[in-house]
């Protein structure tokens, strides 16, 4: 063998690797990776099955437990409560396990009449004792969610009272006219299966490890599949007691592929091999929605994302935080980073949460008054405050606008980010300044809507550090009194004129953050997904019984 | 040999003790709450204190090593904070998802950079070895992050020759486990069709992986190749009149391994580190994207469950790597 014939024999090698790892387009004998047989050619696929591209894998299914939203996705499809905030005003509701309900005049009896065709998916019946069994858990769990009716079930086994096999009754010492709000959260008050509990105790847990990763519910579907960083599937639940109201085309499955990388999402989702996706950037955003096959569907929630102002160091004089509030280039922000993809928060409320006050102080950027309220306080050109954030585009690039308008008052700002668990241990921890950053960006909505459940964990002297999210240990008298008295107050005009006072204390008089934007929720939707509808209080999560394929 | 066997045994429980203390200490110094984040933002004091009294971390940090070195010696590696199942399991099944990866894209990586080194040596200069220079190049100074990006836009999304990521297509059944490697596992049980649908869900990330070694692999063997082919015993060889494939093949080949075998065994470190962005990319549910959500959600078990497997990994290669010398240079001894 010659030379000339080895270098021919190594070059077809090569040439056989590079052909080798082109390969046929499908490898004969087996179905196209997402086309199983009968799905209709227009589509590709089967039209029953729902596909959605996730970001990150849910963590947990307990409702006693779960906080994070991708939870939140699954347990609102799979497990129900007594009622709902209704999605086009977030102040009545409309029923879900319960079919209708009273109060007594003074709010310390409040009584709920189940329907009597609810089942939970072990095709147990969801009754009174059922009812009364799952807040009971709620409340003795002490899980992270349990606050929502521990801070007004404290003895479950008095205050929640079966009248008959479909009519709980709750009873209160003292006028409980949020019972209704909180009972409507998104955020623990689920009614779950008794028999599935107590079949997957282990240690006196309330089956809290097996609810993680389980569901015991009686919603419109049911869990499946659950594969850590691979997917969910969710399949339809024949016995659902809702479907007559929504007849026509539903899903009979629901796929949530957990894709994490967003650039293969936004692939996915022009390609139509997902229906829905969710998270991404502005500028995805904004292509996708030049595309005709798919809809971007914005709407409204209660997350206000702002900036913390310590109220501690450099920071304690209010002079200084009103400087710096006044420095932020606010219209910059909305405009060119967030290309209007968002709408300015005016004050520390969302606009639609209850007793949200359309006429509160609103900072303008003003350079001058800032460096006045600075000479003021009397603040030295040159002083170094911190930015903490999270690893994540929208803190940093705030992060970013408010340094280089800082830097023309002559205050210079050091951005440090953290990963999501040190920057979690420092806002929520007890470290004190100067370990403790000056300035933090954060986001919140409310469980409920409710003022005092909304503001509470924010502003209290005695939610600071890890008693509650008050994370610049912000502390104002006049603040706590008007929380503490807040939730016995039945009249709505005398709460809201309490809270038209404390919003105008924590913006202008004695500033607690810089409010920056109410964060809408976005989806992206292949154009023959039907029945989308958004609920600006059940934030990041829909309801898939209402989605159906347009043209089926 | 056996006494370097012997030798790398003793040595790897200390290894992995030392290793297992580093990451403990590392973890725990960063000034993370792992109970606030499986409590969530909106627990109370009791909820956070409640939690962190269920995972054992209101213990004295050394109380809560030993424990860990306890369960350890029960090959128990603990309960991840994030998937809620043990560790053990958790690894099982994500480990064997990136060793596929890793393997094909080791295969690829062998076979085109050896291939593209050899002919690159032996034709010297000429149009074929600028051809693998550039491809080395190429291999080298594109990141795999975004040389995988490129790769879905073009051949998944624009031309729909290959699938977005995953392991199996949707409707394809799983083979029976047997390792946990899919392609692997169908070829032992004779699933054919699912083998054909694994391989064609592998080759994208492999190939996307793998071409840094390969171009890592390509260059090191085409120097070695030209050193080894100026050697006197080269001449020799085709003064005895051997034809040059025998030469090449024969003589020059086998002499020219051992920098790349050294190469290789650095290799898998990079396919391991490489894997947590391609396995992001492409949706491959491995040890990548867990240990990647383990670090950013403090779940400390997980961290050192990661951390262990892969010290270990690195312990086994060095041993192949150092038998893998003996056999291709019978005058290493051990």
């Amino acid at each position: 063998m010659n030379r000339r014939v080895v270098v021919g024999l190594a070059i077809l090698g090569c040439i056989a690797v590079l052909l080798g790892s082109c390969g046929p387009a499908r490898p004969a004998g087996t179905a196209a990776p997402t086309a199983p047989a009968g799905a209709t050619p227009a589509l590709g696929r089967d039209p029953k099955t729902l596909v959605v591209a996730i970001y990150s894998n849910p963590s947990d299914l307990d409702p006693a437990s779960n906080n994070e939203q991708l939870g939140n996705l699954i347990l609102v499809a799979t497990t129900e409560g007594l009622v709902r905030a209704k999605a086009e005003n977030i102040e009545e509701f409309e029923p879900q396990l319960a079919e209708r309900w009273e109060h007594n005049e003074d709010y310390t009896v409040w009584t709920f009449y189940l329907r009597k065709n609810a089942k939970f998916h072990d095709g147990t019946p969801v009754n009174a004792e059922a009812v009364k069994f799952s807040f009971t858990r709620l409340v003795q769990s002490g899980l992270g969610m349990s606050y929502i009716l521990s801070q007004f079930i404290t003895d479950p086994e008095s205050q929640i009272v079966v009248k008959d096999e479909y009519t709980i009754e709750f009873r209160f010492d003292s006028p409980t006219p949020l019972l209704i709000k909180a009972l409507s959260s998104g955020y623990g008050s689920f009614v779950i299966s008794p028999a599935a509990v107590k079949a997957h105790e282990k240690d006196g847990d309330l089956a809290h490890e097996w609810l993680q990763t389980n569901e015991a519910g009686s919603g419109a579907y049911m869990l499946t599949e659950w594969s850590p960083n691979q997917q969910v599937v969710l399949t339809r639940f024949e016995d659902w007691w809702g479907w007559e109201q929504y007849p026509g085309f539903r899903f009979d499955k629901i796929v949530l592929k957990i894709v994490p990388e967003m650039a293969t999402r936004r692939s996915l989702i022009e390609k139509g091999d997902v229906d829905i996706a969710l998270d991404f950037s502005p500028q995805d955003l904004e292509a996708l929605a030049k595309n005709p096959d798919i809809v971007v569907h914005r709407s409204e929630t209660l997350a206000v994302r702002y900036i913390v102002l310590g109220e501690y160091g450099p920071l304690a004089d209010p002079r200084v935080r009103q400087a710096i509030a006044y420095a932020f280039d606010y219209d910059g922000y909305v405009n060119d980073v967030l290309k209007g993809t968002a709408i300015r928060a005016r004050g520390p409320f969302p606009h639609k949460l209850q007793c949200w006050d359309p006429n509160v102080f609103v900072y303008e950027t003003d350079l001058e008054k800032a460096k006045a309220l600075l000479e003021e306080a009397g603040v030295q050109p040159g002083m170094e405050i911190r930015f903490m954030c999270e690893e994540m585009d929208w803190p940093v690039q705030v992060g970013q606008i408010l340094q280089a308008q800082l830097a023309q008052i002559g205050i210079n700002l050091k951005i440090e980010q953290r990963d999501t668990s040190t920057y979690s241990g420092i806002f929520y921890g007890d470290v004190q300044w100067p370990e403790r950053p000056e300035l933090m960006a954060w986001g919140w909505w409310p469980d409920y809507n409710d003022p005092t459940d909304y503001a509470w964990p924010l502003f209290h002297s005695q939610a600071a550090g890890s008693a509650g999210a008050n994370a610049g240990f912000y502390s104002n008298p006049r603040v706590d009194e008007i929380l503490d008295i807040a939730p016995s107050i039945t009249d709505t005009a005398k709460l809201c004129e309490l809270y038209k006072e404390f919003q105008d204390i924590v913006v202008r008089q004695d500033p607690a953050w810089i409010p920056l934007v109410e964060r809408p929720d976005v989806r992206v939707l292949r154009k023959d997904i039907g029945g989308f509808q958004a609920n600006p209080i059940y934030v990041e999560t829909f309801d898939f019984f209402r989605l159906y394929r347009i043209g089926y | 040999m056996g006494r370097l066997l012997l030798r790398r045994l003793f040595m790897v429980v200390p290894v992995l003790f030392g290793v297992s203390l580093l990451t403990f200490t590392l973890s725990r110094i960063i000034p993370a709450d792992p109970a606030r984040l499986i409590a969530g933002p909106r627990a109370s004091a009791e909820g956070v204190a409640k939690v962190r009294e269920a995972y054992g971390l209101d213990l004295p940090l050394w109380k809560q090593y030993a424990n860990y070195i306890a369960a350890l010696a029960r090959f128990d590696l603990g309960e991840s904070f994030t998937s809620r199942r043990p560790v053990g399991r958790d690894l099982a099944e994500f480990l064997p998802a990136t060793a596929e990866l890793a393997f094909a894209a080791l295969g690829l990586a062998l076979i085109g950079g050896l291939a593209i080194g050899i002919v690159s040596a032996v034709w010297q200069n000429q149009l074929i070895d600028q051809f693998g220079r550039f491809v080395a190049i190429g291999g080298l100074s594109m990141p795999a992050f975004w040389l995988a990006l490129l790769a879905q836009l073009f051949l998944y999304q624009r031309l729909g020759w290959f699938p977005f990521g995953e392991r199996l297509g949707g409707e394809t059944p799983l083979p029976p486990r047997i390792t946990g490697m899919l392609a692997l596992d169908s070829l032992l049980t004779g699933r054919w069709a699912t083998l054909t649908d694994a391989l064609y869900h592998l080759i994208l990330p492999a190939l996307v992986l793998g071409l840094e070694p390969l171009a890592v692999i390509a260059r090191i063997m085409r120097t070695s190749m030209l050193e080894v082919m100026r050697e006197p015993y080269i001449v020799t060889a085709r003064a005895k009149g051997l034809r040059e494939g025998t030469v090449i093949l024969r003589h020059a080949l086998r002499n020219a391994m051992i920098p790349v075998v050294t190469m290789i065994g650095l290799q898998i470190g990079y396919m391991l580190g490489g894997a947590v962005l391609v396995e992001s990319v492409f949706a491959w549910p491995g040890i990548g994207r867990y240990s990647a959500r383990a670090i950013v959600s403090a779940d400390y078990n997980a961290v050192m469950g990661v951390t262990l497997v892969i010290a270990l990994i690195y312990l086994v290669t060095n041993v192949l790597v150092d038998l893998v010398y003996a056999w291709i240079d019978p005058r290493i001894r051990y």
